[in-house]
């Protein structure tokens, strides 16, 4: 008498969520990528197939663009990571971290845009920052942060933004280390700082990791921010797509930007989901 | 009330491993029987087939004759104690007692009474508004106890329900499950590894191993009538050396071994190929004076090889050719280590166990 | 002896002392200055310009805050943003118990697939997702209404509700829920009194962070919205676009938070209830 497989109702709890989730990304994505050749009109109806957007789209301006978000969000990561890291350590020993905590997880919960804001009064030409090192004579004249070429104040206000949610990833993450694990080391021979090197970092890597990659996407997608106080030259890639598409009407070009864009957010994703799967616990985006 | 259980000729494989290789029995109604074994033999699999959040492959579950196997956990009135304990973290003692209550749809008026009866026989009178993680693991474990008792079971199932907690408690509730169990007469199945626990509990023991059944007895046999090597060696402590059968000499049988010859009374020895001399570490009983052995005994000699003083008894290791034989004496002997030594094994309380 | 004990001790306590007294200043130095600067800057009066070398304004005033209640759509578009925010949470949440319980309770074949699948809008730049689903939904005549926008939203809310709340269902005792059933729960009330209970810490976080999302998601309701529906976000990037007015600007801003520093409050205070520890029986 062999058990007959019965079909698994699960599957059909699965809908709502999954369903959803692929209903409406494959819908943008096809949306996309038709555009891009020239295949989907939303307006006219009118379509042909044209390889015209995609031998145009590498020009100059994109070029310059891929590389200054890019540059961006290196930047922005890296600076992250170096920031939160030796600061979640710290907190964990301290005593303080109960109000501290929370104060630090404050810019996660303000709307970047209001966070940019703050931000720009402070580095503004006639900012706090600028009048204070002037009063200070460290500078002669104000320094232009705002807009300018390199993007310093998108990097700050990023760095602003993403700190706080790191420290949520990796605050848990050290946090998760056992504490016998670590008492182990101490009694086998090991002083704090070895047991830093030989136990805590190498088990808390991969959330650092994982949030290294979850900021590089979230920086490297950002519009708000950059077109707020990013330079009117190079424009980050979404503001790139974004103006090619309402302001020039190029709706084709901007379906290749964004297919670019995807490909390399894809990427990422992927080495995400990767190194995810090396996190045992407390590393997970939310914790 | 309380049910017959028959469990017939049930097989269940996680993948290529078997976890249960045709498994068979019957319990009469209120008994008290326990699953022993060690980890991996099958037990909690078998438990968790009776209980139904397990579908046997083959063979048949039958509560009163009547098959159960299409029955969901939650139609087949029976009540288990977890090793987990299970509380629901978000409710207190008296909803969690309560839930099964409601769960059977019992009349609302009785509730109250009930749940106070069942709280009282468990020793956890006024403890209503408290919250799991407020209690001590013995307490906890009382609450999974009048949790299950209070719905008037068929079946009352036990998944190694005293594995944590500390030694003393754990003889103590065994006894005052054992009470429960008799008070209400419902029939108990009970998971353990403890082979302590098991003897001290039980009406009948089933001992398993690998996923078949080895021996099914009441304590006092299973101890003393170990029907196997495995059997012999996991309840208890055994000494056990290999043997091949010589002859009957009426009721003497007589076995050699590398640890030479052994004189065996045993009125259930049947004739078997693969056989070992088995006896108990307490029934070897130290020659002081080697000139005159007490008559009617296996003697074995050996080198002492570590002597352990336990407080109630002492522990001798003793060293025989490529054997090490463990006697258990009156803790006030002095046997040093490293002298030849000589203990004797009545004929009696010395077995043919296969294999 | 002793004194050496005590002045290790001391240094110890100086240091447990020092390190958050200066993480402390940082941080304020972090939020409370950019703060101050915008309460000041929305206090400034229009009659007395504010400029290098003052340190502070010299006439204080309400004019600003008057003007931008008055004038400007500011009140409507908190309760835009509040609107799409409880719709997109009710919405993902309602979305995301099923499946994330088919994830993390049933033995699924192909789970791990679909662990990835919940990942795919994060795959999706917020722009690129907004212009080309937003040209979908203008079809649809789903573009300046508040369903349109929370529709967005749940796409980009889900995947992280979803996995919160599928790891709340995988790391809950497979035992608790057997003494369910096994005390005659069937499945509905299982649900009901074991699964909904035991995820509710998951759930409330999950719901705060679904949230916050949609307050501050701003691509997709800048996008599908404009120009009818202005949320909180979008109105605030008009006033820091071409015609930077620094007051207005100011007045905006601070008003924007009050909803999110409640949301924050209420987290610190809901996310400390951890007695799911508990779940697991042995203490």
């Amino acid at each position: 008498m062999k058990k007959r497989k019965k079909f698994d109702w699960g599957y059909l709890l699965l809908i709502p969520g999954i369903g959803y989730i692929g209903f409406f990304v494959i819908i943008s994505a096809y949306v996309m990528i038709s555009q891009s050749f020239g295949l989907y009109n939303a307006i006219t109806g009118e379509v042909a197939f044209t390889l015209e957007s995609w031998k145009n789209v590498l020009d100059k301006s994109f070029f310059d663009s891929l590389w200054f978000t890019l540059q961006i969000s290196i930047v922005v990561s890296l600076v992250s990571i170096a920031i939160t890291y030796p600061l979640a350590l710290l907190l964990q020993k301290s005593k303080a971290r109960k109000w501290l905590l929370p104060l630090i997880k404050i810019p996660y919960f303000i709307p970047g845009l209001v966070g940019s804001f703050l931000i720009v009064n402070l580095i503004d030409y006639h900012g706090l920052l600028n009048e204070v090192l002037i009063l200070l004579k460290i500078i002669k004249e104000p320094m232009r942060l705002r807009n300018d070429a390199n993007g310093i104040a998108v990097i700050i206000i990023h760095i602003w933004k993403n700190v706080p949610f790191m420290m949520i990833i990796m605050f848990s993450a050290i946090e998760g280390v056992r504490q016998d694990i670590k008492d182990c080391a101490r009694n086998l021979g090991a002083n704090s700082l070895k047991v830093l090197w030989h136990i805590t970092l190498p088990l808390t890597v991969s959330s650092a990791l994982v949030s290294v990659i979850l900021t590089f996407i979230r920086t490297f997608n950002d519009y708000a921010i950059s077109s707020t106080a990013g330079p009117m030259y190079p424009l980050s890639l979404s503001n790139l797509m974004k103006t090619t598409a309402y302001t020039y009407d190029d709706w084709t070009t901007a379906g290749c930007i964004g297919v670019l864009m995807t490909i390399v957010t894809v990427i990422f994703m992927v080495l995400y989901t990767i190194l995810g799967k090396y996190l045992k616990q407390g590393g997970s985006k939310d914790a | 009330m309380s049910i017959r259980l028959t469990v017939d000729n049930v097989k269940l494989s996680y993948g290529d491993f078997m976890a249960l290789k045709g498994v068979s029995f019957e319990i009469e109604s209120g008994k008290f029987v326990t699953l022993l074994g060690p980890s991996g033999c099958g037990k909690t699999t078998l438990l968790r087939c009776i209980a139904g959040f397990l579908d046997p492959d083959e063979g048949n579950i039958l509560f009163d004759g009547k098959r159960v196997n299409d029955v969901p956990p939650h139609k087949r009135n029976t009540a288990m104690c977890f090793q987990s304990y299970a509380l629901f973290p978000h409710k207190n003692i008296y909803e969690n007692i309560r839930f099964g209550l409601r769960m059977h749809k019992v009349p609302l008026s009785e509730h109250e009474a009930r749940i106070h009866e069942a709280m009282e026989m468990v020793g956890l009178t006024g403890m209503d508004n408290r919250k799991p993680y407020e209690l001590s693991g013995g307490q906890q474990q009382r609450v999974a106890l009048a949790r299950c008792v209070v719905v008037r079971p068929d079946l009352l199932l036990f998944d190694e329900p005293l594995s944590n907690l500390d030694a003393k408690l754990r003889e103590k509730v065994r006894v005052e499950i054992r009470d429960l169990q008799r008070k209400l007469g419902i029939t108990a199945i009970y998971v353990t590894h403890d082979q302590a626990e098991a003897l001290a509990i039980s009406d009948t023991i089933i001992a398993m191993n690998h996923g078949v059944i080895e021996q099914i007895d009441e304590p006092r046999r299973i101890y003393d009538k170990s029907a196997n090597r495995f059997v012999a060696d996991f309840i208890g402590t055994a000494n056990l050396v290999k043997g091949s059968f010589r002859e009957r000499d009426e009721l003497n049988l007589v076995v050699d071994s590398e640890n030479g010859t052994f004189i065996v009374q045993d009125d259930d020895y049947k004739e078997l190929d693969d056989i070992s001399v088995a006896w108990r570490p307490e029934d070897m009983v130290p020659v002081l004076d080697k000139e005159n052995p007490p008559a009617g005994c296996n003697l074995v000699t050996g080198i002492v090889r570590n002597s352990v003083y336990m407080g109630e008894r002492l522990d001798v290791f003793l060293s025989c050719g490529n054997n090490t034989f463990r006697a258990s004496v009156a803790r006030d002997y002095l046997i040093p280590e490293g002298t030849e030594f000589t203990f004797a094994v009545p004929f009696s309380k010395t077995r043919i166990v296969k294999g | 002896m002793p004194d050496r004990n005590r002045n290790r001790s001391l240094t110890k306590k100086l240091v447990a002392f020092i390190i958050p007294a200066c993480l402390g200043l940082i941080f304020m130095a972090w939020f409370v200055v950019p703060m101050g600067m915008a309460v000041l800057w929305s206090l400034v009066n229009p009659d007395y310009s504010w400029s290098y070398p003052q340190i502070f304004p010299s006439h204080l005033s309400l004019y600003h805050w008057k003007h931008v209640f008055r004038y400007t759509n500011i009140l409507g578009a908190i309760k835009n943003s509040l609107i799409v925010a409880t719709m997109t949470t009710i919405g993902s949440v309602i979305l995301a118990i099923p499946t994330a319980y088919a994830i993390g309770r049933r033995k699924l074949i192909g789970s791990e697939t679909f662990k990835i699948i919940i990942l795919l809008p994060m795959a999706m730049p917020g722009m690129a997702m907004a212009i080309f689903l937003g040209r979908m939904f203008s079809k649809w005549g789903l573009s300046n209404s508040y369903l349109g926008i929370a529709l967005a939203h749940i796409l980009c809310t889900l995947p992280l509700l979803l996995r919160i709340l599928t790891v709340s269902f995988e790391s809950m005792p497979q035992d608790i829920i057997d003494a369910a059933s096994n005390l005659g729960a069937n499945p509905w009330y299982r649900f009901k009194e074991v699964y909904v209970p035991m995820i509710v810490p998951g759930l409330i976080a999950g719901c705060i962070f679904t949230f916050i999302g949609s307050m501050e998601e701003f691509n997709l309701s800048f996008i599908i919205g404009a120009p009818r529906i202005q949320t909180v976000p979008t109105i605030l990037y008009s006033y820091l676009g071409y015609n930077f007015l620094r007051t207005n600007a100011s007045v905006v801003t601070l008003v924007m938070m009050v909803p999110n520093i409640i949301v924050l409050m209420l987290t610190e205070h809901f996310i400390k209830t951890e007695y799911l520890g508990a779940a697991l029986g042995k203490m």
